[in-house]
């Protein structure tokens, strides 16, 4: 093999390779390009599903954890609903204070109201004050 | 109204973190894009000669640019060209070793005919009859015998000829291209270049 000979003949090799990428058809042409644009778009679409899909297990988990609270929580739900129960009678007992209204019959009988705040406070019945007599 | 501000700011900064990522995988594809282009027909004429079918060469190029698209865009560039030729050479193989065997397959099927066997696209058979210049004329018949010549090399020795030669990778390319040592690179290389010098040598002359 004569070596200085195979420079020779690897450029020609490679001169008619180039020559022939050259002289491809434009249906050859166009099919690639279509399949380039396909891929790079199919590629882009994947991407963003298996960004998606990477955040599944955070967000099943998020998901267990918010049912697991909402569990635990409804262990005692008597509880939340008496203390729902409590701050409504407050807010009842706020309107009546704050009522001018309301506040005008209290002065007709003030014993008999203070026989019924001593009575729920004691939780047994005084006895009930007697009537004031005319004269 | 300082907290409002700090908050502000933090926001712009995250808009701007955000817009510069977008701009940065936007000029990824564009690099992408304009890698894939330069290379498309290179990578289509070596799966078609190694195949010798158009439609399967076409399959095989897109198939290597999906992948390269999808696992190894954010590689940097520079390693982009072996991994894609790498990809594609492994597209030919596999397409090669389905064929053959196919064709083991129907050759034990009763009742199996040559022309239920993969036969190359018939189209690609007719011979093209425009008038070329004599010079055009020439490098294409000189082109058919280098393929002849091509096909007829052990599967290794014609990837690292193509590789080397035609796409003009060095060795540490060819090598990272085709998944082994530069040492069987410069080997395979140079066994294709003296077969092939061989076979056509009185041809070209």
């Amino acid at each position: 093999m004569n070596v200085e000979q195979q420079p020779d003949f690897e450029r020609r090799c490679r001169e008619l390779y180039a020559g022939s990428v050259d002289s491809l058809d434009m249906r050859i042409r166009s099919r690639l390009t279509q399949a380039r644009h396909a891929a790079l778009a199919q590629a882009q679409d994947g991407g963003a599903r298996s960004t998606w899909m990477k955040w599944t297990p955070v967000y099943g988990a998020a998901a267990a954890l918010v049912l697991g609270v909402a569990l635990w929580q409804g262990h005692a739900p008597s509880d939340r609903f008496a203390a729902m129960a409590d701050s409504r009678n407050g807010i009842e007992d706020l309107e009546l204070v704050a009522s001018n209204e309301q506040l005008e019959f209290l002065q007709d009988d003030p014993e008999f109201y203070d026989w019924i705040a001593a009575d729920a406070g004691n939780g047994a019945a005084p006895a009930l004050p007697a009537p004031e007599t005319a004269g | 109204m300082s907290g409002f501000a700090t908050l502000s700011c933090s926001w712009a900064d995250l808009d701007g973190g955000s817009a510069a990522v977008k701009d940065s995988t936007l000029q990824n594809t564009r690099e992408l894009e304009q890698f894939l282009a330069s290379v498309e027909r290179r990578a289509f004429r070596m799966a078609q000669m190694a195949l010798r079918n158009t439609d399967d060469a076409l399959d095989v190029v897109q198939e290597a640019m999906l992948k390269l698209a999808r696992n190894y865009a954010s590689r940097p560039s520079a390693e982009w060209r072996p991994l894609f030729f790498r990809i594609v050479q492994n597209g030919i193989r596999d397409l090669q070793r389905r064929s053959m065997v196919r064709r083991r397959l129907l050759a034990w099927w009763p009742g199996a005919s040559r022309d239920e066997q993969e036969v190359e696209n018939p189209i690609d058979l007719v011979p093209d009859t425009a008038p070329l210049p004599a010079d055009a004329l020439m490098q294409r018949q000189a082109m058919q015998k280098l393929e002849v010549a091509l096909r007829e090399l052990p599967a290794r020795q014609r990837e690292a000829f193509m590789l080397r030669n035609f796409e003009g990778m060095d060795v540490a390319e060819t090598a990272s291209a085709m998944g082994c040592t530069q040492g069987s690179v410069k080997t395979h290389y140079s066994r294709a270049v003296h077969t092939l010098r061989e076979r056509l040598g009185e041809v070209w002359a």
